[in-house]
């Protein structure tokens, strides 16, 4: 391979990436999926998620720490949103730790939690596999 | 006991944040199975605290190797020794003041960098540093750059961009859509992975072409210089580089982003999995001819490596499938997967560097002992791996087909995690043997002024080994080859 070869293929993968990475960044597919519920609430409590290293345990869209539960649907699931509360103002000693949150904190974290529940489904409930390994999951109720 | 070679002190540092990171695994895996721990030290502050210090060691290894090879082994005076130290105390008070801050249960940021976002700031800078260093260095060199300047360059150069691109949340555009942000942070992650592959690969084949440079036997000897220039190097280099760029999307398919995305990328880092595993085996089959060399330890932790590669490269290819990952996304198959990798092949790759750098300074370390360990890290290993597999097939099972609650689950995999959790408490024991007596080595070299002769700005080009002329590699591992058996 003779350098100026090698410097063309170097240049065309950069040039592919940028390419494919503002494409991605510009990607406005599901983007707005519980914008409605998007606040200065949401905004804190994702903050606040950050804050106290949430992720350390827990799941969302099945990433993160494996102590806790995936949290991406618990304001939908049977437990709702009473119970998630209670986790976040008593926790359950010993695993999930009392972190002292205030009202307004646990009011921004729920309203973040919320907002995550509408915005996809994890983990999936609704699938298909297709033949060639691909899946399509049904992430939102209004599908077709 | 700082040394007079940056190289050897990142190599330090990096052995240090190894085994307190480990430390921080362990304790975290107990926490599994205690959850009382979890009231002295939070798993909270232990998960960051473990995977933050083993990746710091991902690439202070890599790092270290850089510095200390440039001058010391490939004859080419580092650019400036000031912006190499620079870039060594900066990186550790980083360092200190994130463990202590993580200590404190004092966060902001998120997986991985889970540090409040301004530490991010002296990483660049100092990152920034061993760019302009790195390429002022090379581009002084005339002749065609072996493939591990390229990868090394490639992975400096791409840590930036990415590590950068890891922060965009910061921006209201990003960060006030879960989907557009989760995208762009696993977009990020994935290529984070693929720098310091880079290094590390870039590593893997400069130590196979110095170790039989001096292997003693006429046929690699001869062999070696081609090796850096060799066809398919140069392949295993621009696949890795694809994959860098490209092989990201398979975090993202159970992510509702756009299909085009999801399916990107989906068998890119099979291919360069394979090609690393071709070139060590070839490696292998050319050493090996004629004489057992295990003895040798950058050789036999380079064959560690390879091993590891077939099975992690098993695991990724089954994983990589929609339909597989499916079942064990979200479980602790993705930890096995990314501690197989981490440990068994970055960490195995690294440590035969750190032994190439041993033996060079002449001083051994107890190689009996050494050996114990690597055998007691590796098989204890493979233990942890397969426990961790177990637990994510029968987790991911139990979520998606019997739509098991989070209580049913942590019920029926808790023997796994059990196992797990003392398997990688004889791991650590395992590693601690293997690194304690090298950084002693690595420390006492700099105390008995073995650094003089090394000086690191000194172009000291294939003269630091003198082969014995039975020739033997013997002095790579300091012993004779029964007393590592
Ligand atoms: C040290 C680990 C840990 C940390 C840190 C942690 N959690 Fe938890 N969390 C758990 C565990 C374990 C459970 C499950 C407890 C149980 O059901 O017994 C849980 C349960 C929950 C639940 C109920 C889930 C459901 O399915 O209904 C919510 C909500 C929750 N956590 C939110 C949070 C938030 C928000 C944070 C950060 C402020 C947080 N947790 C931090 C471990 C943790
Ligand atoms: C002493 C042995 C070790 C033990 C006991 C251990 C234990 C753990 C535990 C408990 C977790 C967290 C899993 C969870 O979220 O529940 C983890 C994650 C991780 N560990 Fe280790 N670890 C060890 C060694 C290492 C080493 C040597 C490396 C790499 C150099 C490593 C790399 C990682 C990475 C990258 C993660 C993140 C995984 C993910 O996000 O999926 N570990 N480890």
């Amino acid at each position: 391979m003779t350098l100026q070869a090698k410097q063309w293929l170097y240049a065309v993968l950069c040039i592919g990436f940028l390419a494919m990475s503002l494409s991605v960044y510009m990607s406005t597919e599901n983007v707005d999926r519980g914008f409605s519920l998007m606040s200065e609430d949401v905004r804190a409590g994702k903050q606040l998620f950050q804050d106290y290293n949430c992720t350390s345990c827990h799941q969302i869209f099945g990433l993160g720490g494996y102590m806790g539960p995936d949290l991406t649907n618990c304001m939908s699931s049977e437990r709702g949103p009473k119970y998630a509360e209670v986790m976040l103002r008593y926790g359950a000693i010993p695993r999930m730790p009392n972190l002292g949150l205030t009202d307004q904190e646990i009011k921004e974290l729920l309203a973040f939690l919320m907002y995550i529940d509408k915005s996809g489904t994890s983990p999936p409930v609704d699938f298909e596999i297709n033949s060639i390994g691909t899946i399509d999951i049904k992430h939102y109720q209004d599908d077709e | 006991m700082m040394n007079k070679d940056t190289g050897i002190n990142f190599l330090i540092v990096g052995i240090g944040a190894l085994i307190v990171g480990m430390f921080y695994g362990c304790f975290g895996a107990l926490q599994h199975v205690y959850p009382e721990l979890n009231e002295y030290f939070s798993f909270q502050k232990t998960r960051p605290l473990h995977v933050s210090l083993v990746i710091a060691w991902l690439y202070l290894g890599a790092i270290g190797g850089i510095y200390y090879y440039l001058p010391n082994k490939c004859g080419v005076p580092l650019y400036s020794q000031l912006l190499a130290k620079l870039h060594l105390w900066i990186f550790t008070i980083t360092g200190f003041v994130i463990i202590a801050l993580y200590s404190m249960g004092i966060f902001g940021g998120r997986e991985y960098w889970a540090f409040p976002p301004i530490l991010a700031i002296p990483i660049v800078v100092s990152w920034g540093m061993f760019g302009y260093n790195y390429i002022k260095t090379i581009f002084a060199v005339k002749t065609p750059w072996p493939v591990y300047f390229w990868m090394w360059g490639t992975g400096i150069l791409f840590f930036l961009f990415t590590f950068l691109e890891s922060y965009l949340w910061m921006i209201p555009y990003f960060g006030d859509s879960i989907v557009r942000d989760m995208t762009v942070q696993w977009k990020s992650y994935g290529a984070i992975v693929g720098t310091w592959n880079m290094l590390i690969y870039g590593t893997a084949i400069f130590l196979m072409e110095k170790v039989s440079e001096d292997s003693g036997m006429p046929d690699l000897e001869e062999a070696a210089p081609k090796m850096g220039h060799s066809k398919i190097a140069f392949l295993l280099f621009f696949l890795g580089f694809l994959n860098l760029l490209f092989g990201w999307a398979h975090h993202l398919y159970l992510l509702p982003s756009a299909g085009w995305i999801r399916h990107m990328g989906y068998l890119i880092s099979m291919t360069e999995l394979l090609i690393i595993a071709r070139l060590i085996w070839q490696f292998r089959a050319n050493f090996i001819a004629g004489t057992n060399r295990f003895h040798i330890m950058p050789f036999r932790f380079l064959m560690a490596a390879d091993i590891w590669i077939f099975v992690n490269l098993a695991l990724a290819l089954l994983i990589s499938v929609p339909a597989i990952q499916l079942y064990t996304h979200g479980t602790h198959v993705t930890v096995a997967h990314a501690m197989g990798s981490t440990i068994g092949i970055n960490t195995m790759i690294l440590l035969a560097s750190l032994f190439f750098v041993v033996g060079d300074r002449k001083k051994v370390p107890n190689n009996g002992i050494v050996a114990k360990g690597f055998w007691i890290a590796n098989i204890s290993f493979f233990v942890f791996f397969v426990c961790l597999v177990a637990a994510g097939i029968v987790k991911g099972f139990g979520v998606i087909e019997e739509e098991q609650t989070y209580h049913e689950v942590q019920a029926s995999i808790s023997p796994f995690i059990l196992v797990f959790a003392y398997s990688g408490l004889v791991m650590f024991v395992g590693f601690c043997l293997v690194l304690i007596p090298a950084a002693k080595t690595l420390m006492s070299a700099s105390v008995t002024g073995v650094t003089g002769e090394l000086s690191s700005s000194a172009a000291v080009e294939h003269e630091a080994i003198e082969i014995p002329p039975s020739g033997s590699a013997d002095h790579l591992s300091g012993g004779k080859p029964d007393s590592a058996q």
